[in-house]
């Protein structure tokens, strides 16, 4: 236990001291999010409209900027090998991994997502199903995220992005279709069930396949 | 009957064995696939009926529905090579994966390019995000994917095992991808057009489609054979059987 | 007691090394060394448990405790000194004061709260060595430990090599340098 509290803090250290690693998303978010009234239109009706679409595929496209973060670190500097070395349960490390990546690349957008009422004239009653499809649907992503990223460890390739898309797919649809739903008064609890059931079937399969592709570097 | 198909397994699994067998095969798979090719292309471009409705464009349909019928069924049977890698790591599985992915990925890239060139004349759009299409989209990043994933690693084994994970995780995929456009299109009224049911086909058109089909098929089974050749002779080059076999040549 | 019989390891389908069969008792020092690519740095890997697609057999006693020290220093560009060796993963909890200690001796006291980006291979190395001291490990696995030291890091590093041989350790490390000290060695040239 206190081996996993200890990588748990030092993973929290490494990354707040990274500043890029919170700071890169945030800005990347804020400049898509004022580019769109730009690009497309300022008209209140059509970007309210476009809004729900708008803001998960830019989050969506800020995971992808940050998934590598996960792992290509430690695969440098050789960290990994001392995690495989020391017999402990990889998959509980790469889940704290996951989860403090999870908190800095992703949790600041969500709460930022909150200024697209200003910017995107997002009506507000429709904030609380997007923050809830961003708090349940994001964890999946960057689960996704690390499968990618331990895929394609030490080489740039397109094979990370190509396997994150369609992979993601499912989730973005889930997560818009939940905000409009209740744009248009329809319940969009079950939207939101099918993104819990997604994220608990996938998290111990993605968490197993990533750890077993980790290990597929060291042979 | 389990015996003998137990012991072609083993032999399938032989290097020397299939390359022996491939390359008296491949002569005449090659010769023949690519005639067939030819005729049901001359039949179903200048001897089959106009259709009715769509007048002469339907005849695209003798490349379309061969190249996408044939890159579902190689993603389908690389799957199941990769589970054959995965439980029994049998070596001539990786090779199989990774000599069918560039089939695979060019058949889907035919397939995409003549439905979209088949699409605009005849519905008006290039493109339609359906679930029939946009699966197939996603079965071709898939296919990307694979054959990036090959350079990814330094080790043979390793690669091939990434490689056989992502393809059952495409396996898992698509069908999750189909399913969630479907529902997503219910919100977004379903498409005006829809590209489904060919309606009945007349046997004038069915008979030089079935062989176009047929003709892909063998050519898959064609290049397969080469691409694997290909891929065993680099891998095996340094093996005693291989040097013996090309000094004798 | 570490045994290893018959271990050998390839890379696809070449041999790296072959039929390599050791025992490493208690209170005992070996050094690897061979041409480059005999596979010291793999031995080592697969002996910490790094690699686990080898042939042959390998055992350990279950009191072994392996502290592996690799080719990479593990040492992560944005964390100090001090709080490399106190995250180190491989080591107990440790107090500031045995952190501290250590530090001393290697020299390093003054560069304690520096980032390690900013520390140069040889001090890296000796943050490494630190965490090699503070270890209470039995089996270290070392893979070359005494690179790019300077001339007094190097006898003070034999010097604990010493001390934790007579507490009871097993220590097998990689050199490029077959000459000088009185180590036993493993050559791996014998087993290509």
């Amino acid at each position: 236990m206190f081996y996993f509290i200890k990588i748990l803090k030092k993973e929290f250290l490494i990354y707040s001291r990274k500043s890029s690693s919170f700071i890169s998303p945030v800005v990347f978010f804020l400049i898509s999010i004022s580019l769109y009234p730009i690009g497309i239109s300022n008209d209140p009706g059509i970007l309210k409209n476009l809004a729900p679409g708008l803001i998960w595929i830019t989050v969506l496209l800020s995971t992808l900027i940050s998934f590598q973060n996960i792992f290509s670190e430690d695969y440098e500097d050789g960290s990994i090998e001392l995690l495989l070395a020391s017999g402990q349960n990889l998959s509980l490390i790469v889940l704290i991994k996951i989860f403090v990546n999870w908190i800095f690349s992703c949790l600041p957008i969500i709460i930022l997502s909150v200024l697209s009422v200003f910017l995107l004239y997002f009506p507000q009653e429709g904030l609380k199903p997007l923050i809830i499809s961003l708090l349940i649907g994001t964890p999946t992503i960057c689960l996704f995220g690390a499968l990618a990223g331990a895929l394609s460890l030490g080489k740039n390739s397109i094979t990370g992005p190509a396997l994150m898309l369609p992979l993601s797919l499912p989730v973005l649809i889930l997560g818009t279709q939940a905000i409009n739903y209740s744009l248009n008064g329809i319940n969009f609890s079950s939207n939101i069930l099918l993104l819990t059931a997604i994220l608990v079937f996938l998290l111990p399969i993605i968490l197993f396949a990533s750890v077993g592709a980790l290990k597929l570097h060291f042979n | 009957m389990f015996k003998t198909l137990k012991n072609f397994y083993h032999k399938l699994g032989s290097y020397p064995w299939f390359y022996k067998i491939s390359g008296k095969v491949i002569p005449f798979v090659g010769v023949f696939s690519i005639s067939l090719i030819i005729i049901s292309s001359i039949w179903g471009l200048f001897f089959s009926p106009t259709d009715a409705v769509q007048g002469d464009v339907y005849r695209i349909i003798y490349f379309h529905v061969p190249a996408v019928s044939v890159s579902q069924v190689i993603y389908y049977s690389m799957s199941v090579a990769a589970a054959v890698f995965l439980i029994w790591r049998m070596k001539m599985a990786g090779v199989y994966i990774k000599s069918l992915a560039p089939i695979g990925a060019a058949f889907t890239f035919i397939g995409l390019l003549s439905g979209a060139i088949w699409g605009q004349p005849t519905w008006g759009t290039w493109w339609v995000w359906d679930a029939r299409l946009t699966s197939t989209l996603v079965l071709f990043l898939f296919y990307l994917a694979i054959i990036g994933m090959q350079s990814t690693f330094a080790s043979r084994k390793s690669a091939d095992t990434a490689v056989s994970i992502i393809t059952l995780v495409g396996v898992v995929n698509l069908p999750i991808v189909k399913k969630s456009v479907d529902w997503w299109n219910t919100l977004h009224q379903p498409a005006s057009i829809s590209i489904s049911g060919e309606s009945s086909i007349s046997s004038e058109m069915l008979i030089p489609l079935l062989l176009s089909i047929l003709g892909a098929y063998l050519f898959v089974f064609f290049t397969g054979l080469l691409f694997m050749r290909a891929e065993i002779s680099t891998r095996e080059q340094n093996k005693e059987w291989f040097k013996k076999l090309s000094s004798n040549n | 007691m570490l045994k290893t019989a018959n271990l050998s390891y390839k890379f696809d389908d070449k041999y790296i090394f072959s039929n390599l069969s050791f025992a490493f008792e208690d209170h005992s020092i070996f050094k690897l060394v061979g041409n480059n690519g005999t596979g010291k740095s793999t031995l080592l890997k697969i002996l910490s448990g790094i690699y686990k697609n080898y042939e042959g057999d390998l055992s350990f006693s279950e009191d072994d405790f392996v502290f592996y020290s690799g080719h990479k220093t593990g040492l992560k560009s944005n964390l100090t000194a001090r709080e490399n060796i106190y995250f180190d993963i491989r080591l107990p909890k440790i107090s500031d004061l045995q952190i501290n200690s250590v530090l001393e001796q290697l020299d390093l006291i003054d560069y304690s709260d520096i980032q390690s980006v900013y520390l140069s291979e040889g001090q890296k190395r000796k943050i490494n060595i630190a965490s090699f001291m503070l270890s209470t490990a039995n089996l270290y696995l070392l893979d070359e430990p005494f690179n790019n030291l300077d001339r007094k890091t190097t006898i003070f590093l034999q010097e604990i090599f010493d001390k934790k041989i007579n507490e009871g350790a097993k220590i097998i490390f990689s050199s490029h340098d077959r000459s000088k000290d009185a180590f036993p060695i493993i050559d791996m040239n014998l087993f290509n």
